[in-house]
């Protein structure tokens, strides 16, 4: 897990934020959570030529065959 | 038209008759006004100048009158999210932070409205920035749904919802992000379309995330969906993420079809994620709405998904740095001006790594990709419940509920969040009334520009359902 306070740290060094407590925990849940679905979704497996632009180009892809 | 009350007439039938002759945008707009000022207790019209709407609505009937060339929308009373930018007058956002500001252009999706000649009448109830599933507001107190006031609208175009529903406006614009057209649809009971990524524009409207944020509107049937639609939709310079794809003529499309079959439709049953341990009284809702489509001719079939658990919360990885971006200097100087759930949600973004963030932007390709040649290769369509549970209280959904409200509140958007992070469009439509007596709804999930295909299937359920056909007894 995310140390909560680490992360009080960086934000506060980083942006000027100050996060209490409870906020702190609550951002390290969601961050480990999200981590965590990145792994599993295969985001480590992206590699050096992956196209970044596929989403978007998906889209245009289907708008032009109506 | 003598024989029926105006505000009751659907967007579509009161823009006919407007410009038949046969009804006066001023009659209309005064029931409108009217019924906004005996619903006050609903608390989802943020502002309303009467003099103002009444004043648009003679013009209106003038130009009718004068034989002028007549948009769609002419003459009928809308009312919008207030976060729908018109120069000159004030949006709050619901909020604190920006009470009184005071833009100096209009949104493009006002804009093309006006063009259409609707009337803009009402400035509507909505969650602070546009963040949260409920309609709860620790600036402006919560939003009633009018068919129990005890109860959630949905957000959190939740004055969208609730307005529609209560029929002081033919139809309002809402933006959503990870379901904030489809969620107060639901639970209100009217239709809501959250379109493809990119099909309507953003220009003018307050950001949230660049990446997620999508304008629909709300109206009472399909067809008045469809008629919004057909205004609404296109590429627009201004907002880089619309798509400059051509645009179905939706409401002709639907008189076209006549409504009435689906033979050869063919509609995908997700054997993952949307029904897993979903309520029992929600899911025969769901199931009876099945069948009913299978009734028509539909082929309905199950299909396996990719894991819809990871792409929730990769919408979530997309979603809260780019709102945490937009937010950081209130994050620094005011954070005492957010709500608490609020702010602890945009803090959450902050910790995001960049990484990540890229990490999730890149793998909404992969798995749009995923979606394009799994399911969607198999089907036309999906159909999901909208909502997991019957519609929740005012009560479970509050703060002072403590931890019983975070588990309510954090499944309100299970089905929906999915639905942004892959920017398909989906339709949401009511499907009937669990046993609390409000509205539950199901989810049509489209191919991407897929709009009119989904607007098809829910104008033929419609006509065989009549479940649009009723309001909240007010």
């Amino acid at each position: 897990m995310t140390d909560p306070l680490l992360i009080k740290t960086v934000i506060h060094a980083w942006h000027g934020v100050t996060l209490d407590d409870a906020d702190a925990a609550g951002a390290v849940l969601a961050l480990d959570r999200s981590l965590e679905a990145l792994k599993a979704a295969g985001a480590g497996e992206l590699g050096f030529d992956h196209d970044k632009g596929l989403f978007q180009a998906q889209l245009v892809k289907a708008g032009a065959t109506p | 038209m003598s024989n029926v009350e105006p505000w009751k007439l659907s967007l579509r039938d009161a823009a006919d008759a407007i410009r038949a002759g046969t009804l006066k945008s001023e009659a209309l707009a005064e029931a409108c006004l009217d019924r906004i000022a005996r619903t006050e207790d609903l608390n989802c019209v943020v502002a309303v100048d009467r003099g103002q709407a009444l004043s648009a609505a003679r013009a209106a009937d003038a130009a009718v009158a004068a034989g002028r060339e007549l948009g769609p929308l002419h003459g009928v009373p809308l009312g919008h999210k207030d976060m729908f930018y018109r120069a000159g007058r004030a949006s709050d956002c619901g909020t604190t932070i920006r009470r009184g500001f005071v833009p100096d252009h209009t949104s493009a999706a006002l804009e093309r409205l006006d063009w259409a000649g609707a009337l803009d009448i009402a400035r509507l109830h909505m969650s602070e920035f546009a963040m949260g599933p409920s309609g709860h507001n620790a600036h402006l107190g919560r939003c009633r749904n009018p068919w129990n006031p005890d109860y959630i609208t949905g957000g959190s175009s939740s004055g969208s919802g609730a307005a529609v529903a209560a029929r002081l406006v033919f139809g309002a614009l809402g933006s959503d992000t990870g379901g904030s057209v489809r969620l107060p649809a639901a639970m209100c009971g009217v239709v809501g379309l959250k379109p493809t990524q990119g099909r309507i524009s953003r220009y003018g409207i307050m950001p949230l995330s660049e990446s997620l944020d999508c304008v629909g509107p709300l109206a009472r049937t399909v067809r008045d969906v469809a008629r919004l639609m057909d205004v609404l939709a296109g590429y627009d310079p201004r907002d880089t993420g619309t798509v400059a794809a051509p645009v179905s003529d939706y409401e002709a499309g639907l008189d076209r079809a006549g409504g009435q079959r689906l033979d050869g439709v063919r509609i995908g049953v997700p054997t993952s994620f949307y029904f897993d341990g979903i309520d029992a009284e929600v899911a025969n809702r769901v199931e009876e709405a099945m069948r009913v489509l299978e009734g028509l001719g539909a082929v309905l079939s199950d299909v396996p998904l990719p894991d819809h658990d990871q792409i929730a919360e990769l919408a979530n990885v997309t979603f809260t740095p780019e709102a945490a971006m937009l937010h950081l200097p209130w994050l620094r100087e005011r954070p005492d001006d957010y709500g608490p759930q609020v702010r602890a949600r945009l803090l959450q973004g902050l910790v995001i790594p960049a990484t990540a963030y890229l990490q999730a932007k890149s793998l909404r390709g992969v798995l749009l990709k995923s979606m394009l040649e799994g399911p969607f290769a198999q089907c036309d369509a999906l159909v999901t419940p909208m909502l997991g549970t019957p519609a929740p209280t005012g009560a479970e959904t509050d703060v002072a509920a403590g931890e019983g409200m975070a588990a309510v509140v954090g499944k309100l958007a299970h089905m929906t969040r999915p639905v942004s992070y892959l920017g398909l469009p989906a339709l949401s439509m009511p499907a009937g009334f669990t046993s609390n007596g409000l509205p539950t709804a199901i989810q049509l999930i489209g191919k991407p520009f897929a709009e009119a295909t989904l607007l098809g299937i829910g104008d033929a359920y419609e006509q065989a359902t009549h479940w649009t056909e009723h309001a909240p007894p007010l």
